[in-house]
């Protein structure tokens, strides 16, 4: 660990003592900054976190900013876990900690309300499994402290008898972190992934707008919620350098906007009874450098379009929830990737994913998921696989144990059908999508 | 350490911008209240009361209630605890005058009928026998509640009626004092047929 980092380490440290401190005599039924805000229980605003409930979804499109402000509007969470792989093949160099107890990092908050019209959401990430790759082939793992998700709004909210219109501007550094249902991608199941089988470079392959712009971006965006119904927004997203480099700080490159990349999102949400639909859609036109490193490189031209559902049914004791979204996604690829990185100049890929939770007393959850990306055929842009396809698809079975509303405890366990274009020996060398799966037992606290 | 200077500037700038929440009762009603209770006071969702036609005076008892934490049962604790912090008596005055004069809408969420006349006849009459008394003798002929501190029934979830009459089984609302004796007069089936009653009453 160098200099710099040990500071940073030994900074994150001195912050978290003085956080406990802040926090000691706070009831214990508090918790994170919003919580203390409102006084109101973690259950108010989320079904779990971060999933929203109704009035979690309204408390966020109100900028944060009902209950009182508060002169340290402080949370943080961390989160301890043990991955383990189904096969290594005898590899275990590619396959460090696995079976380990590591402690993941932490997250710290700035979190609540401003004065009545301005709210933050701020999260700054320590990362404690920051790899980096030896001569020898082994991992070498750091402290690694950058920018998170980033949600600053200005809002305004006029009610009249027949009227109720929230609306206001979202600046922000993740599309669609600005969004207040759980189905599209920044807050989408699975709320909590493993970093070392993300170390391990087990992952599906994703669109854009699925994480590829977060935290190198800045976007703002107009917005506008009617009768509790309506929703739309509008913004433009470009990258978060120069003025706006506070948004990626610590966070490298690895996709840079060129120009404004324009951002919509429309929904139709309902809630009656114990129920709660919402239909949407969203999306994100973006041209993109092909040297993330050189802003004056190429563009590639990427355009999202995603669908997306989410039911939700809260009751007490039992609450049930289900997500759907799909995203479409069209690459018109710069001349200079044909022939060296990708095989035409056009591409597409699809991604779905579906989830549906039980919740027994906020207390007991068990959620299955599944998700399915196809994509076409690219031997230049998919190297890793045999037969040259993304096709990637699996489910997954968590189940979920609050041990206090603001700590839980979880067993996540990820399995493929399909792993980049087949279920057995997708990368030539013998590898099946099975051995890919992982189990993962996390838990995770705020406070 | 570039990070830890930001965090200690943007801490000492948000000491300046201390506030109380502001706000005239009609406006935290529509724009706080209104995210559970719905702005008109009848909500639809059964995990939070209706409060449309409301009793002022029971509205205004709760609410200093919560505030004081003397109401203590789970969901008083979870939602409103914090929420009635914030409000001094003139806005409490003010959101309970607010909500009594909306107008209550019959609650149209489904009953089981074949409850109704055992409900009805519990509303009404009571069971001597047992020594439950009438509800209708404190909540008003029409469930209507009246100002001497029985509040609204009609039209009330029956979902949140049946877990306040369980919370009555314990102190966690003190006030009710005539409830937690009438509580151990009523079994699970009268609580059923009762709640499904009141819920159908307009």
């Amino acid at each position: 660990m160098n200099t710099c980092s040990k500071l940073k380490t030994r900074g994150w440290q001195l912050i978290l003592s003085t956080l406990l401190l802040l926090l000691w005599q706070v009831p214990a039924w508090a918790l994170p900054s919003y919580a203390r805000q409102t006084g109101e229980a973690c259950v108010a605003c989320h079904v779990s976190f971060p999933e929203l409930t109704p009035y979690g979804r309204l408390f966020k499109l109100s900028g944060y900013t009902l209950g009182t402000t508060r002169l340290f509007p402080l949370a943080a969470m961390a989160v301890g876990s043990v991955t383990k792989v189904a096969n290594t093949q005898g590899n275990d160099t590619s396959y460090p900690r696995n079976g380990d107890g590591v402690l993941e990092g932490g997250s710290l908050f700035i979190g609540g309300k401003l004065n009545d019209h301005v709210g933050i959401f701020s999260q700054w990430t320590f990362n404690n499994l920051n790899a980096t790759t030896q001569g020898d082939g082994s991992t070498a793992f750091s402290g690694h402290t950058s920018v998170d998700n980033h949600d600053i709004r200005l809002v305004d909210h006029i009610t009249r008898q027949d009227l109720d219109l929230i609306y206001g501007l979202s600046l922000n550094n993740n599309p669609t972190v600005q969004d207040v249902w759980n189905s599209t991608p920044a807050f989408a199941y699975p709320y909590q992934t493993s970093r070392i089988a993300g170390v391990w470079g087990i992952a599906a392959p994703t669109t854009l707008i699925e994480g590829g712009l977060a935290q190198q971006v800045a976007g703002l965006s107009g917005y506008a919620f009617l009768n509790k119904q309506w929703y739309a927004e509008l913004g433009a997203y470009t990258t978060a350098d120069g003025m706006l480099s506070v948004f990626s700080h610590g966070v490298d490159f690895t996709n840079r906007l060129h120009g404004s990349a324009p951002y919509w999102r429309f929904a139709w949400n309902k809630d009656w009874n114990e129920h709660s639909l919402t239909i949407g859609t969203f999306g994100l036109d973006a041209r993109v450098n092909s040297d993330a490193t050189d802003p004056s490189s190429p563009s590639d031209h990427f355009r999202d379009i995603g669908l997306d559902l989410q039911y939700q049914y809260l009751s007490d004791p039992h609450s049930f929830t289900t997500q759907l979204s799909y995203i479409h996604e069209k690459t018109s690829w710069d001349a200079s990737h044909v022939g060296n990185d990708r095989d035409g100049p056009n591409s597409w890929r699809n991604s779905l994913h579906a989830k549906a939770s039980y919740w027994y007393q906020h207390t007991y959850g068990l959620t299955l998921g599944y998700f399915a990306q196809h994509g076409n055929t690219d031997y230049l842009a998919n190297t890793s696989s045999a037969n040259g396809s993304p096709d990637t698809s699996g489910y997954i079975v968590e189940l979920n144990y609050m041990i206090q509303p603001n700590w839980r405890l979880a067993l996540q366990y990820t399995g493929y059908n399909k792993y980049l274009g087949a279920s057995s020996n997708y990368d030539g060398n013998g590898r099946n999508a099975r051995d890919n799966n992982t189990t993962y037992l996390y838990t995770w606290i705020a406070f | 350490m570039k990070l830890i200077n930001t965090l200690l500037m943007l801490g000492v700038s948000l000491t300046t911008l201390w506030a109380e929440a502001a706000g005239n009762p009609e406006d935290l009603a529509r724009q706080w209240c209104a995210n559970c209770h719905t702005a008109d006071g009848n909500s639809t969702s059964p995990l939070f009361p209706r409060l449309a036609g409301q009793q002022q005076g029971y509205l205004v008892q709760q609410l200093q209630a919560l505030k004081a934490h003397n109401r203590s049962d789970q969901s008083a604790h979870d939602y409103m605890w914090g929420i009635a912090e914030t409000l001094d008596d003139a806005t409490i005055n003010g959101i309970a005058a607010y909500f009594a004069s909306q107008k209550p809408l019959p609650n149209t969420a489904a009953v089981d009928s074949s409850l109704l006349s055992r409900g009805q006849q519990l509303f009404e009459k009571g069971d001597e026998a047992r020594g439950t008394p009438a509800c209708a003798a404190c909540h008003g002929p029409h469930g209507e509640g009246n100002e001497y501190g029985g509040p609204r029934l009609a039209g009330q979830h029956a979902m949140y009626l049946s877990k306040q009459l369980h919370v009555f089984e314990t102190a966690q609302r003190p006030s009710a004092v005539a409830m937690q004796a009438i509580i151990k007069t009523l079994n699970e089936e009268d609580i059923k047929a009762v709640t499904a009653y009141l819920q159908s009453l307009h």
